[in-house]
């Protein structure tokens, strides 16, 4: 009968053999256990618990089967007074089945440690449940370790929130790791940065990363290039990123950048490296609105960052700079296009107000004449333009 | 993910802030709503949040002390159009305090004056990042 509801239920007969294998079934009656099963089954079920779920946790803690469904019910109330919701408990008790077998006490020590230091006790056990397995001399350990590296208390809580089993890691392999991106010429505050901000990093292996790093230089790129992109965008040591480099890289090409074109504009600009190809393609489609290929490539040649801002915000300057007879020059300076749009309208709107100035004043839109003073000014440094048509800069904001 | 729809982003829009940092949908909407916040308190308008969320999706990963922090400092160097300048170069959202601080000083130290790293920091971003 427990073999068939275990079948039932989905465990395998290794798994049965393993179950029975733990404890000494022998002494108690086969008909308790499946009652036992049966119920915490259910309830385990009833709190969107699944089968496979319900199979893990008894593998893990077979204990929970000799559990009457009154102890477990009672673990859960008091876990509800600890302000956990039944969501939060049922993860807690899928990652880290013991839990149910803890006295209260326990948790709430460790609730009170993880707090003395600073963490959100709550989140960490939702994530980490099994850091109530490790000795609070341990976690002060690392936490200690991660100071004596110059890190932030609140770097070394977000490290640990985000990659909880760095609590039970070995120090030696962070140590190494720390050791592996200083010698790449990472600074202290470099190193600090890149794994605060990269979930896992320290925990993925050395080799994975010099793989990522090893394919950058096979493809030309300097060392102090991939260091000033992984201190600009450390995910891209991600998987999923390094997954699409060499398409996006292959991409490019095809779109007719050169491989030393390509390591410089991503050298400028690498978030580009992390972008689908779709959405240059989409970029590159909506910049062919208003120019050639030719040109479009050389307008991200000389400004990286025109890929990266948003499709509205481009195409209103375009549109603006071609009303007023700035195609061309935009073309051929496209870093003119970082400037904010709503500045430069008010810097024209002042230029062109000064009638006076302007040598070559005639109504721009019907005579498609550039004036002299616009070409000269409109792009200038602030403090030329305050002193040139005697404006305070809270005027021009305005 | 919710706010995103409601500010204006298009699916398309948030498909690619997603592609380029997937950690966006673990970001909780009150974040969101708080980092709008932020950048609607220095001056930044509707069409420049949209610009700045599209060009740097990581801005969503910083912390709200983080962003206090770097406006601050912001202005205690003398920047006092940040919304302007993080429209032209959103990516400064991704630097903190600090290293703000150790660019000015630097920049000090080469022997520029206070205006000109202003001017520097208004114009010309992108070259002391």
């Amino acid at each position: 009968m427990l073999d068939e509801y275990m079948i039932s239920m989905g465990f395998n007969d290794k798994e049965i053999f393993l179950i029975k294998k733990a404890y000494p079934i022998n002494k108690y009656a086969e008909s308790t256990i499946l009652y036992n099963l049966k119920n915490i089954s259910n309830y385990l079920l009833k709190n969107s618990l699944t089968n496979n779920d319900i199979i893990n946790i008894t593998l893990t803690s077979p204990n929970i089967i000799f559990l009457s469904i009154e102890n477990i019910k009672e673990k859960v109330v008091a876990l509800t007074k600890l302000n956990f919701n039944k969501i939060e408990i049922f993860t807690m008790i899928k990652n880290y089945p013991y839990v149910i077998e803890l006295p209260i006490e326990k948790i709430i020590d460790k609730i009170d440690f993880l707090e003395s230091i600073g963490f959100n006790a709550k989140e960490v056990l939702i994530n980490k449940t099994n850091i109530l397995s490790v000795d609070n001399y341990n976690i002060q350990k690392r936490f200690n370790y991660f100071i004596d590296k110059g890190y932030k208390k609140i770097d070394i809580i977000k490290i640990i929130e985000n990659s909880p089993e760095l609590i039970d890691c070995n120090l030696n392999t962070i140590n190494k790791k720390i050791d592996f991106f200083k010698d790449l010429g990472f600074t202290d505050k470099d190193i600090i940065k890149i794994t605060s901000s990269l979930k896992e990093l320290l925990l993925d292996s050395i080799d994975d990363i010099k793989n990522k790093i090893d394919y950058l230089i096979d493809y030309g790129y300097h060392d102090k290039d991939i260091i000033n992109i992984i201190r600009k965008i450390p995910c891209i040591l991600e998987n999923n990123h390094l997954n699409n480099l060499s398409k996006l890289l292959t991409y490019l090409e095809d779109t007719g950048f050169t491989k030393n074109e390509i390591i410089n504009i991503t050298c400028n600009n690498p978030f580009i490296l992390l972008y689908s190809i779709d959405y240059l393609n989409w970029k590159i489609d909506n910049l062919l609105k208003f120019t050639s290929l030719d040109k479009i490539i050389k307008m991200i040649k000389d400004f990286p960052t025109i890929l990266g801002y948003s499709i509205k915000s481009i195409n209103e300057k375009l549109e603006f700079y071609n009303k007023i007879q700035f195609r061309n020059k935009i073309i051929d300076n496209s870093y003119l296009l970082r400037y904010n749009l709503e500045y430069i309208k008010n810097r024209y709107k002042i230029i062109t107000d000064n009638k006076i100035d302007n040598k070559y004043y005639k109504d721009l839109f019907e005579d498609n004449i550039v004036i002299e003073d616009v070409d000269k000014y409109l792009f200038c440094s602030d403090n030329v333009f305050y002193e040139k048509y005697n404006i305070t800069k809270e005027e021009l904001l305005r | 993910m919710d706010v995103l729809i409601r500010y204006g982003f298009s699916i398309e829009e948030i498909k690619n802030m997603m592609d380029t940092n997937p950690d966006i949908s673990n970001v909780d909407d009150n974040k969101i709503y708080s980092l709008i916040d932020k950048l609607g308190l220095i001056g930044c308008m509707n069409n420049y949040i949209k610009n700045i969320f599209i060009c740097n999706p990581f801005y969503l990963n910083r912390s709200l002390e983080d962003i206090d922090n770097l406006f601050n400092k912001l202005k205690e160097i003398g920047i006092t159009n940040i919304n302007i300048l993080l429209d032209s170069n959103p990516y400064i959202l991704n630097l903190n305090s600090e290293e703000i601080e150790d660019i000015y000083n630097n920049l000090l130290k080469e022997g520029l004056t206070k205006e000109e790293i202003i001017d520097k920091f208004n114009y010309n971003s992108f070259s002391i990042m």
